[in-house]
């Protein structure tokens, strides 16, 4: 039992823990870069501690500064939000070793999570269903690989072991580009991850990404909250997410829930996490999990009326769930809309000061911000400045909302991706649901942009 | 701050080699700064000081070729300048040095993005006005190609 919280992280995520906090009638330590010193979250806080300059490297990531900000204001949990830390088993340890609450799983199960061969073995091991292809690395025996490779069917995707959210992946078409691909990928890997693993697998043409949430507490109960649909992304950065995944039977989705739940409780996981899968012809292939709270976290808690934070810190808390998998539905549809600070057709980020912020609202419209008008956007940070999630009884209720929620929102200053998500909403495959992960992309070549 | 404390505090001033001094007290604030006086006035300056001071304040006749003929590069966004490609690399480009067209000058991180500034022309690099870290305006003249 905990009764103070320091919140490693910052932005929109960085007050979205300090509302459940508040909620829980916990202290909030909010720790900030010199960047982020005037940001109005900051000022909420118990406690603000600077923790070193702008660049990330030099502050939140610094983990040393941390643990001091940590043990010079008492606090007696570290809650590490979404990117950063959050999924660094050595901080983990690091955290515990100083008698402090660690807001995640253990260390151990993110080491196995963060090793995709090992965590496709702990799937598999789980019953749930995976990519085709072995759950062990390659090794240095090409005909071997040749013949893995056969088996599987060509086109095949080799990706780094030590990878992960798109990062460290080649598409092989036929056996001729094998042997090289293995070189290059592997030489990737070794650079990229520091781990020169490399594993193989069916390569999906038009999947879409599909993803469960779960929460597991200390006392052996785990259950999943819902499905998602992050089928929208551009180089494999989320774009709009939707609750729940739009298409699939219900059926389906709650046999690989319970799948998901079962290899929880295998694993001892603890806390909020979430199961990522490609979907194709209807069938599930797990793909990796996260094994931390999700930027797109609102769409279930708006579809299954769980606050996931405040639950995530009760079960860290050593509370046993207040729910069990009978009690949990989706009810109705929501979608999040991730506005950037960027260029809507280049993509380039447009850091700067805010000058006009106008929200929407209306029932059924949610804005997470920590920004304002006045709000400098640093430059040394990811470019998200607000989350708009939207809820209807119905999916075609939730996209009515959002299509007016997103006219009524007004962003001046800097430059917003506002507009692209205005022609998303009212895009006809979109509407009617189920699109691959390439469909963004395929929309922007069309438009002449990449 | 009674008017002795303000006395003790000009002197404490004038003994040192401060330009500028700001102090607060019980919601009290006073701030001293030491006006530079006509060259003529000026009290010897150690010649280190005088030298160094010299290379900033360059003759009219100096300056003259620099800025007819210099050409601005500006940051396309706001952003972190570096001026190589990582800590251990050498510069992409150093004061004098004859570029081409297309040569990589620096480059503008924002948001985990890496924007590099190309040159426009030929030409040779005439001055560098940023330092590796530093933050940038959009439209900040961030070099000059002469």
């Amino acid at each position: 039992m905990f009764g103070s919280v320091l919140i490693a992280n910052r932005g929109e995520i960085a007050l979205r823990i300090q509302r459940a906090c508040r909620r829980l009638g916990l202290r909030t330590i909010v720790v900030h870069s010199e960047a982020d010193r005037e940001a109005p979250y900051v000022h909420h806080a118990d406690e603000a501690i600077c923790i070193g300059p702008a660049a990330a490297a030099q502050s939140y990531l610094n983990q040393m500064a941390l643990l001091f900000a940590a043990e010079v204001s008492g606090a007696e949990a570290i809650h590490p939000g979404y990117g950063f830390l959050s999924e660094n088993p050595g901080f983990a340890e690091q955290v515990e070793a100083a008698g402090l609450t660690f807001i995640g799983p253990t260390a151990a199960v993110m080491r196995v999570m963060g090793d995709k061969v090992a965590a496709k073995r702990a799937m598999r091991a789980a019953g749930v269903p995976c990519v085709p292809g072995p759950d062990a690395a390659l090794d240095d025996d090409l005909d071997l690989t040749r013949s893995i490779a056969r088996q599987i069917g060509y086109p095949v995707i080799l990706k780094a072991a030590g990878g992960g959210g798109g990062r460290g992946m080649r598409m092989v078409e036929s056996e001729t580009g094998l042997t090289d691909a293995i070189a290059v990928t592997r030489e990737e890997a070794r650079r990229g991850f520091a781990n020169s693993e490399i594993y193989i697998e069916k390569f999906l043409h038009r999947p879409r990404h599909v993803e469960i949430q779960v929460i597991a507490d200390t006392h052996g109960n785990a259950v999943w909250l819902g499905s998602r649909d992050c089928s929208l992304q551009r180089r494999h950065q989320k774009v709009l997410e939707e609750a729940p995944a739009p298409g699939l039977g219900r059926d389906v989705l709650a046999q690989i829930g319970e799948r998901c739940a079962e290899a929880c409780r295998q694993l001892g996981y603890r806390g909020v996490g979430t199961f990522e899968f490609l979907v194709e012809d209807g069938a599930f292939y797990f793909i990796e999990m996260n094994t931390r709270l999700q930027v797109e976290h609102p769409v279930t808690e708006m579809t299954a009326g769980i606050d996931i934070v405040e639950a995530q810190i009760r079960v860290a808390q050593g509370e046993a769930l207040p729910f069990a998998q009978g009690d949990i539905a989706c009810h109705g549809h929501a979608f999040e809309c991730r506005i950037n600070a960027e260029d809507p057709d280049t993509f380039v980020p447009s850091p700067g000061v805010i000058t006009a912020w106008e929200l929407p609202g209306g029932p059924g419209v949610r804005i997470d911000s920590h920004a304002s008008s006045g709000y400098r956007v640093p430059p040394y940070y990811d470019s998200l400045i607000g989350k708009l999630v939207v809820h209807g009884t119905t999916r075609d209720e939730a996209l009515d909302r959002l299509r007016i929620a997103l006219d009524e929102m007004r962003v001046e200053g800097i430059a917003t991706n506002l507009p692209l998500h205005r022609r998303l909403v009212r895009d006809a495959a979109f509407i009617r649901g189920g699109v691959s992960i390439h469909h963004l992309e395929q929309q922007l070549r069309w438009s002449g942009e990449a | 701050m009674d008017l002795d404390r303000i006395k003790s505090l000009i002197d404490a001033m004038a003994a040192s080699d401060l330009a500028e001094m700001e102090f607060s007290e019980g919601g009290m604030s006073l701030r001293l700064v030491r006006r530079p006086q006509p060259a003529d006035s000026r009290p010897a300056l150690p010649e280190v000081a005088a030298t160094a001071l010299r290379p900033s304040r360059p003759e009219p006749a100096q300056r003259v070729p620099v800025s007819d003929t210099a050409d601005g590069v500006v940051a396309p966004l706001f952003g972190v300048a570096y001026l190589q490609p990582d800590p251990d690399a050498p510069p992409f480009v150093t004061v004098g040095q004859a570029i081409t067209a297309g040569t990589t000058l620096c480059v503008i991180e924002a948001m985990k993005m890496f924007h590099e500034v190309r040159a426009d022309r030929d030409g040779a690099v005439a001055a560098i006005l940023v330092s590796t870290g530093q933050e940038v305006e959009a439209g900040q003249e961030l070099m000059r190609i002469r």
